[in-house]
């Protein structure tokens, strides 16, 4: 069952609309300074395409915003009082290393949004992991000064145990955090949006959904407030929407799309299990996107068979049991050769 | 005349080979290990350099005795069993002029032993036709490893922590990633793109 | 209970958190070499993790007749190796003799399999690191798991790292580095934070 694709531009512009709403709630609620690291990440993501383009001697492509979107979605997922120089090298990371030597748009491994993230958090955590609070004047200055920056809510939850929050700041993203994330309802509406567009799978985000609502229910002790903490914080909802169900890492079958969300929804339980970290779901979203490629082919190779298998009973309809040994050795073989075939 | 005129080209091409077109590091992807998790700075890569090129020189010199008559799977084990004994006389070596520089190794010394230059140079030793050109043969990659594990420590311990051999260069911001070993791998994956970037312009240059 | 959630945990950190490859960059070189065919990857998984966990337990018990004399770390690596021939060799005798057919495919990458960083490394680390002999056992088998998925991870990969798509001067080995570092940086989220379970 191959998923018929819509053209990559579409969705393109679906994802851009979704992420430039998601901005705006953004620049409201963290002003100006919000606005100015945006733009940083979106330029340079831009212009560090538009150079590696050059370098690598190849056209551009006015229907390709693949940097546009990384740009913006690396903007919504930093805190509001970042460094610009820090956004900037974050972009640029994820623009050249994840995405350009792997070959450019629509051949990476790995989501460049979350590299770019990972790559900068891991440099300055300091600064990427503390946040100012809601509606608090921030100044523009490059460097923020400290005593107006604190921990995120994930954080709080996850060292107390409980959050402060009220229901309605949840529901609309009013805590501290990174700033474009935590809006769930505005989410919520934007994946159902992108899913009835057909620009992600509905498949895989149902899946992950589910699949980790049984875990952040479970672990938190039956409470839904805290369900909604767990998506709400620590980016688990936007990390699920666009860097696990991204068009760029997507699996193109019905069934390895279930199993990546499957995939994907094991190493986050993995990952907020083990280690004691906010955005687990950035790190999950890096290590489950290799195999949905591996899951992708097998998926591919076993509807070949299958194919063929029909084929050959239509033909004949009784099958010996030789016939039968023969397309068992058949499968083993073409899951082991299955090397050549592009996915 | 022209004999000897092939004679200097092999040699020539033996030695740019250890140096560039199969340097062991940024080419072939050996004996990457302690590149990524020590050399982060230069003076660790100084004491790796050295212990390096003094085990797995002696080693494949002693290995070149080993006839090529003995079975591949015992022939694999003497080329071992050689390195753990070169490795005796060269710690207590080390350990007596810097102490601290074996510490700094920790277990990265005695994995000198089992490297993979060791194991992929002692078989393609068979293929040269003289000792002397074996021997041009494993000094020049020996420097040509040392040469690029010292440069890439360098850049390394600028760009993560903003000093070159402990003293500070001004830079006004560092990326404390590359300190770690995946911070390494992906340095050394763009110190490769970069060096074959630029061996393919001068070659392209040359043909020019 | 409470002991086998220790070993789960003992076991999930070796393989995951402090992978060898990802987090300690043990048998890199050899990894490039295997992660070339998919075919003989369950193959050589097996007698990686076999060798790790034999030899683990043997370690246990020489590190306690080494102990012994304060300057045996200038001839631990020879003893050691010269173990880890001994077992190479009585491997390969047993196959021959029980497994001809396995012997036959195993041939070209057995040697590849025992003689590594991964496997030495495996050995000075878990010296380092273990006291009991359940442990060592644990921990051997454990790095021999994480090298195999470390593989594996690579292995799916691979056309892409080598495809006509990449760019000439990143295709094929200096991809292959970038993509470990990544993975890499995202197992360091495991180990890098405190553990709770």
């Amino acid at each position: 069952m191959d998923i018929k694709r819509k053209p990559e531009f579409n969705i393109m512009t679906d994802m851009l609309i979704v992420l430039l709403v998601t901005a705006v709630v953004a620049v409201y609620y963290y002003g100006m300074r919000a606005a100015a690291v945006i733009a940083v990440t979106v330029i340079v993501s831009t212009a560090a395409d538009f150079v590696c383009l050059k370098l690598r001697k190849k056209a551009h492509d006015k229907k390709d915003l693949s940097a546009l979107i990384t740009g913006l979605t690396l903007g919504l997922m930093m805190s509001a009082s970042v460094p610009y120089f820090e956004a900037a090298a974050a972009a640029v990371f994820a623009i050249v290393v994840a995405r350009h030597a792997f070959g450019g748009s629509g051949c990476e491994i790995f989501n460049p949004a979350a590299v770019g993230f990972l790559f900068a958090s891991l440099c300055f955590p300091e600064n990427m992991l503390t946040y100012p609070r809601i509606f608090t004047d921030i100044p523009m200055s490059s460097v923020v000064p400290s005593d107006i920056l604190t921990q995120s809510m994930a954080k709080t939850l996850l060292v107390t145990g409980t959050s402060p929050v009220s229901l309605i700041d949840v529901l609309t993203g009013r805590f501290t955090g990174p700033m474009g994330t935590g809006f769930v309802v505005l989410l919520a509406v934007a994946a159902a949006f992108l899913m009835l567009r057909r620009s992600i799978s509905a498949i895989t985000f149902f899946t992950e959904l589910a699949v980790m609502g049984l875990y952040a229910f479970i672990r938190y002790g039956f409470d839904p407030m805290d369900v909604l903490y767990f998506f709400s914080g620590g980016m688990t909802l936007f990390g699920i929407i666009f860097l696990s169900c991204d068009y760029s890492v997507m699996p193109r079958t019905a069934s390895s799309r279930f199993l990546y969300g499957l995939v994907m929804s094991i190493c986050m339980i993995m990952f907020c299990q083990y280690s004691a970290m906010e955005n687990a779901v950035v790190y999950a979203a890096i290590v489950s996107s290799p195999i949905g490629i591996e899951l992708d082919r097998r998926a591919l190779s076993f509807a070949d068979m299958l194919k063929k298998h029909r084929k050959r009973k239509g033909k004949r309809k009784r099958l010996t049991k030789n016939k039968l040994l023969g397309s068992i050795n058949e499968t083993l073989e073409m899951l082991n050769n299955d090397d050549k075939r592009e996915s | 005349m022209s004999n000897d005129n092939n004679k200097n080209n092999s040699c020539k091409k033996i030695i740019l080979n250890g140096l560039l077109n199969k340097n062991p590091i940024l080419v072939s992807g050996m004996v990457i290990a302690p590149v990524i998790v020590l050399a982060n700075n230069f003076s660790n890569a100084v004491m790796l350099v050295i212990s390096f090129s003094l085990i797995t020189f002696f080693t494949l010199l002693v290995s070149s005795f080993v006839p090529k008559s003995i079975v591949y799977t015992i022939r694999i084990i003497l080329y071992t069993l050689i390195g753990a004994l070169v490795y005796v006389p060269a710690v207590i070596l080390l350990n007596y002029f810097m102490p601290d520089g074996v510490e700094a190794l920790g277990i990265f010394f005695p994995l000198f032993i089992t490297n993979s230059f060791i194991i992929t140079r002692s078989e393609s030793i068979f293929f040269m036709e003289t000792k002397g050109k074996m021997l041009l043969d494993i000094v020049f990659c020996i420097i040509g490893y040392d040469a690029a594990v010292l440069l890439f420590a360098a850049v390394r311990e600028i760009l993560a922590s903003g000093t070159i051999g402990g003293r500070m260069t001004g830079m006004p911001a560092f990326f404390r990633v590359f300190e770690r070993p995946f911070g390494g791998f992906i340095l050394l994956g763009l110190f490769a793109a970069l060096f074959r970037s630029i061996l393919l312009f001068v070659k392209r240059v040359r043909q020019k | 209970m409470n002991v086998l959630a220790n070993i789960m945990l003992t076991a999930f950190t070796v393989v995951f958190a402090e992978n060898i490859v990802f987090s300690g960059a043990l048998g890199t070189s050899t990894l490039i070499i295997i992660s070339r065919s998919r075919k003989n990857l369950l193959g050589f998984g097996l007698s990686v993790t076999y060798i790790t966990a034999l030899m683990s337990v043997l370690t246990f018990f020489l590190n306690k007749a080494l102990k012994i004399d304060k300057n045996s770390y200038i001839y631990t690596p020879l003893v050691y190796i010269i173990i880890l021939g001994a077992v190479y060799i009585v491997t390969l005798l047993c196959m021959w003799r029980f497994a001809p057919r396995m012997f036959g495919r195993m041939k070209k990458y057995i040697h590849i399999s025992v003689f590594n960083c991964a496997v030495l490394g495996a050995l000075f680390l878990i010296s380092e690191r273990c006291e009991t002999l359940g442990e060592y056992f644990i921990h051997g088998l454990g790095i021999g798991l994480g090298f195999v998925l470390a593989v594996y991870l690579t292995a799916i990969v691979y056309d892409r790292l080598y495809s006509e798509k990449a760019p000439y001067s990143f295709r094929g080995y200096p991809l292959l580095l970038i993509y470990i570092g990544i993975l890499g940086m995202a197992f360091w989220g495991l180990s890098g934070y405190t553990l709770k379970f």
